[in-house]
């Protein structure tokens, strides 16, 4: 039998723990215990025998932590290709010799964690992720090994760089197991719902989870992924908490009852099991007593309909999604100012705000004549994902660039859009099949888009079909029957509208609409759009791309969810309706504040009051022009609080809430200013190479934009060309860099010599926790800036202010 | 402790004098205005931080500038004199986990001030969640000095034995703590030390400023 045949047959049964028993047998902390594969592969070989011997149907190889990070075949280490060989050389032996067991026994290559983070969290590259893991499983192959196991991974995005590199590296079944703590969720904050989906997207043979908990715990995790996933379900539970008795490691759950729990994980739907930490031989031997007889419990497809990010999953079916629209330069000035100008502030300020009005995913589409829209939209995702958790929409018509971006993405995304082209299918359904994806489906082909709903129900029909020819479900399809504009086809909504119903009722399938287009060429088109998007929530829209910051359109979606019982007791209805009262009151201004500050924007200003600093703004602006509020008010508030600053009468915190104030009141005077207008002298920030601590970094950045620089922000971790090259291709006279470590100053002291040589005529100024005037001085700075606000100063000086 | 034990301390509250102090002020500065914002935070912030953290019992001998923990040495004459009279050490990794780092970094882009709390928060939050970790200690080995925590990095303790230490630990796999290629903690904040068990001498203040190097911290006690 292949190793799907007999994980499909029947109980399967997988190893103890390595790692603990290795340790018991003399393994000391830090040692690298895939070294004993060549130091002592005896040992190996009789702790793999006596697990089949135990009635183990696999065992995994010694190979957990066999990556070329630390196997880099550098002074007398050897490489990973030699270590992973030993391994599963071991493991082979040991199932070649044991007596008894298990008729059919295979070899799974273990892969663990790389011990570095990814980025954005860490500083590893996604790709040099899914390179390190493809080292390991080509060696693991080439060996003969029968699957990949995956496990032990605590992060959504390791994850799917291990699954990738044994999905593109070998033809083996790819087995996957995570660890979930008592709440239920892996360290980077995964729900078992979430890693369902994005495996299952993926392509992952058998899903499970280990380590960490034990059996009783790990039993609650289990119907949570039972729910959801269509797959085989792995679990592998500690014995219990390690407890320290007598100077010896003990776990506190015995084989026995180990075996009883396992027994109800098989009746739970857990169809791989075995042990971790502390389990041994015996435990497995004891769980084969209790499940002996047993029928697993039969596998079912679930059908769900569901897109995640790296923590959170959306289904679609029961109440309507929104969907934000936002990130899309079509129509949008600013939006198109930001993506030419890799202006991720913008960007990043449009995805948070979405979120905080009530999206539940955000369509990204950075889609751009002259832009690089490759590049473009994989660095918006990564970015994007960096701070929000919501599931995102990747919405492009360029093959490459969907690619991409469906790579890097953390998660299982939602893609915008295949057609019925053929063109179209072949483009994006293999994307979909190897990267996991669910798809919005244009109701139109070659011949464009039908006039009657019935003939586009039929292209639904044929890319339903041709779905399923790549393996996809039509649960992964979402279909869009298009709105047009009624101001040119008074019947355009009707036709659409019937579409909706009809895919739903003769087909089955998931319905959105991008509701806006209809009104187009109406005046105040919201008022269309959200009747007509009320409509289409009662003809069992599951959702919508649409502007949440649109009270008309909140309106509908919350007075419908009340109205047809899907908001129990109207809460949410009742919460959204309070807050519009209260936007649209006016509320009194906020009380006085310290004497001597001085009231009005200038004194909102001083005391960090930033809404307070808006209205005021608004307010001045009635009676003056934008130069004479910036000059006569926001200057000398900023230097009110500069000053009081130096002094040391105002401290950090008071100084940035002050400049976020004075930002707010900037953004008031520049709406009713020109556009283009007030671009001051730009400066260059960023964080240097190796360092991933920028908050220092962002408080000066704040600080100059107040002073009226233009701050092109590098980020962190650049690399001293990237540093170079935008200071020379911009003509930048000051760059400012931080770092927070001794250990990444050196990178600061070669990206200062770096611009030396590309750009004599830069000046720079360096600053970070760790840095003195007696570093600055030693790699060649220009200037030390101990606080954000000498860094001011000393711009002012560079550019003769 | 014969092997690597992973533990999840609990962070239930803040000390908010700490946290205006790690902001780079005295507390009695903190007008009505920043105490608001730091109260709006810190629900969010107890809610993201998840503290992990595993310890290992290790024999300690020392000779010279030389200290050797039976399974790895190190050079240091700051160790070697912390560790003076100790015939064992407890070493440890913390951390709150990476929530609250990608908290910080939601927050920078709104707010600057916010991200600043936040900030402070964590530092305050894993400072207390180790010297939870040290009282704990203490408790465990009663009759025992416990050494003021010593980390890499501290007075010529050299930043790279970082790897050798969380190696040890296990790091990565008992607590989610990793380091980057320049020796920086993931998730950021993170704390790794050694905790000297003594037979005679001082117990543990909660701090190692009096043999710190940079004496114009503004940080220094």
């Amino acid at each position: 039998m292949t190793l799907l045949e007999c994980i499909n047959s029947g109980m399967f049964y997988l190893d103890g723990g390595t790692g603990s028993v290795l340790q018991g047998m003399g393994l000391q902390p830090g040692e690298l215990p895939e070294l004993w594969n060549l130091t002592r592969p005896e040992d190996i070989i009789t702790l793999g025998r006596s697990y089949y011997e135990a009635g183990s149907h696999m065992i995994c190889s010694n190979t957990f932590g066999a990556n070329a990070l630390k196997y880099d075949g550098r002074d007398g280490r050897p490489t990973v290709e030699t270590v992973v060989t030993a391994a599963v050389n071991c493991a082979q032996k040991a199932r070649d010799t044991a007596v008894g067991g298990q008729r059919d026994k295979f070899v799974a290559l273990d892969i663990g964690p790389l011990g570095r983070m990814l980025e954005p969290l860490g500083d590893l590259p996604f790709e040099a992720a899914v390179s390190l893991f493809a080292e390991t499983v080509r060696a693991g192959a080439a060996a003969g090994a029968d699957c990949v196991l995956i496990e032990t991974m605590n992060d959504a995005y390791e994850t799917k760089a291990a699954v990738l590199a044994a999905k593109e590296n070998c033809d083996l079944p790819v087995l996957v197991s995570n660890v979930y703590d008592e709440t239920g969720k892996l360290m980077t904050g995964a729900t078992p719902e979430v890693m369902a989906a994005m495996l299952e997207g993926l392509g992952v043979d058998v899903i499970g989870a280990n380590c960490s908990l034990g059996p009783a715990q790990m039993l609650k995790v289990l119907p949570r992924l039972a729910a959801c996933t269509s797959r085989p379900i792995l679990m592998k539970p500690n014995a219990g908490m390690p407890r320290e008795v007598d100077g010896e490691t003990r776990y506190d759950v015995g084989p026995e009852e180990f075996a009883a729990l396992m027994a109800e994980m098989a009746r739970c739907g857990a169809r791989l099991i075995g042990g971790c930490c502390g389990t041994t031989p015996d435990y497995i031997r004891a769980v084969g007593k209790a499940t002996a007889g047993m029928t697993p419990v039969p596998l079912t497809e679930k059908h769900r309909s569901v897109v995640t990010s790296y923590a959170r999953s959306v289904e679609f079916g029961s109440r309507p999604v929104l969907i934000g629209e936002r990130i899309n330069p079509t129509g949008k000035k600013k939006c198109k100012e930001a993506l030419r100008s890799h202006d991720m502030g913008y960007i990043l300020n449009e995805a948070i705000t979405q979120e905080d009005r009530g999206a539940r995913i955000l369509d990204v589409n950075v889609g751009l004549p002259e832009i690089d829209e490759p590049a473009v939209l994989t660095d918006c995702v990564r970015e994007i994902q960096a701070v929000t958790a919501l599931p995102l929409q990747l919405d492009t018509s360029d093959p490459v660039a969907m690619e991409r971006a469906m790579r890097v993405y953390n998660g299982k995304p939602m893609i915008n859009s295949v057609n019925g082209k053929a063109e179209s299918m072949d483009a994006v359904f293999p994307l979909v099949k190897k990267y996991g994806g669910l798809v919005v489906c244009l109701t139109l082909d070659e011949n464009g888009i039908p006039d009657t709903a019935a003939e586009r129900l039929a292209i639904a029909r044929r890319i339903v079909e041709r779905a399923g020819e790549y393996g996809i479900g039509k649960e992964d399809l979402i279909f869009d029957p298009l709105a047009m504009a009624i101001s040119s086809d008074s019947g355009a909504a009707m036709v659409t509208l019937d579409t909706v119903r009809l895919l739903k009722t003769e087909l089955g399938v998931h319905t959105m609409l991008g509701v806006s287009n209809v009104s187009f060429g109406l005046p105040n088109r919201d008022f269309i759009t959200a009747g007509f998007f009320t409509l289409a929530m009662q003809n069992g829209l599951d959702a919508a791309i649409m502007n949440p910051s649109s009270t008309e359109m909140m309106k509908a979606y919350h007075a419908y969810l009340a109205l047809t019982g899907q908001d129990a007791n109207c809460v949410e209805y009742i919460d959204f309706a309070r807050n519009i009262v209260a936007d649209t009151v006016t509320a009194a201004p906020a009380a006085g504040g310290t004497p001597g500050a001085g009231d009005g924007l200038r004194g909102a200003i001083i005391h960090g009051l930033r809404e307070e600093a808006a209205r005021a703004a608004r307010q001045s602006l009635e009676s003056a022009d934008g130069l004479t509020v910036i000059n006569e008010q926001i200057v000398p508030a900023l230097d009110v609080v500069g000053q009081g600053f130096e002094a040391k009468t105002m401290f950090l915190p008071q100084l940035l809430m002050a400049a976020e104030a004075a930002k707010a009141a900037f953004d008031e005077v520049r709406a009713t200013m020109p556009a283009g207008d007030a671009a001051g002298p730009a400066v260059i920030l960023a964080t240097v190479k190796g360092d991933i601590h920028d908050i220092g970094k962002n408080i000066v950045k704040v600080l100059l934009e107040n002073y009226g620089y233009r701050v092109i922000d590098l980020g962190r971790d650049v690399p001293p060309e990237t540093i170079a090259r935008a200071a020379v291709e911009q003509d930048v006279r000051l760059v400012g860099l931080s770092a927070l470590m001794t250990t990444t100053v050196p990178a600061m002291g070669e990206t200062i010599a770096l611009i030396r040589q590309v750009k004599p005529d830069c000046k720079i100024a360096v600053g970070g926790a760790v840095l003195t005037q007696e570093y600055a001085d030693m790699i060649g700075a220009d200037q030390y800036g101990k606080t954000a606000m000498e860094m001011v100063r000393y711009a002012e000086e560079v550019f003769g202010n | 402790m014969t092997s690597v034990l992973a533990q999840t301390p609990k962070l239930r509250d803040l000390d908010m004098n700490q946290v205006f102090r790690y902001m780079g002020m005295r507390p009695e500065a903190a007008d009505d205005a920043l105490r608001a914002l730091a109260r709006d935070c810190l629900p969010g912030f107890l809610e993201a931080a998840k503290p992990r953290a595993c310890c290992l019992m290790v024999p300690v001998k020392v000779q010279g500038n030389t200290v050797n923990f039976g399974v790895c040495r190190v050079e240091s004459a700051d160790l070697a004199r912390n560790l003076t009279s100790c015939g064992e050490a407890i070493l440890f990794a913390a951390t709150l986990g990476p929530e609250v780092d990608r908290q910080r970094r939601t927050a920078a882009v709104t707010s600057p001030t916010k991200a600043l709390i936040l900030d402070a928060m964590g530092t305050a939050g894993i400072e207390a969640v180790c010297d939870g970790l040290c009282r704990r200690f203490a408790a465990e080995h009663p009759g025992r000095k416990l050494r003021p925590r010593f980390s890499p990095g501290y007075g010529d303790l050299p930043l790279d034995f970082q790897r050798t230490l969380l190696g040890m630990l296990d790091s990565q796999r008992k607590a989610g703590i990793s380091l980057s290629e320049s020796l920086l903690m993931v998730p950021q904040k993170s704390v790794s030390a050694i905790v000297g068990l003594g037979e005679s001498g001082c117990t543990a203040p909660d701090s190692g400023c009096d043999i710190c190097e940079k004496k114009d911290c503004e940080f220094r006690l």
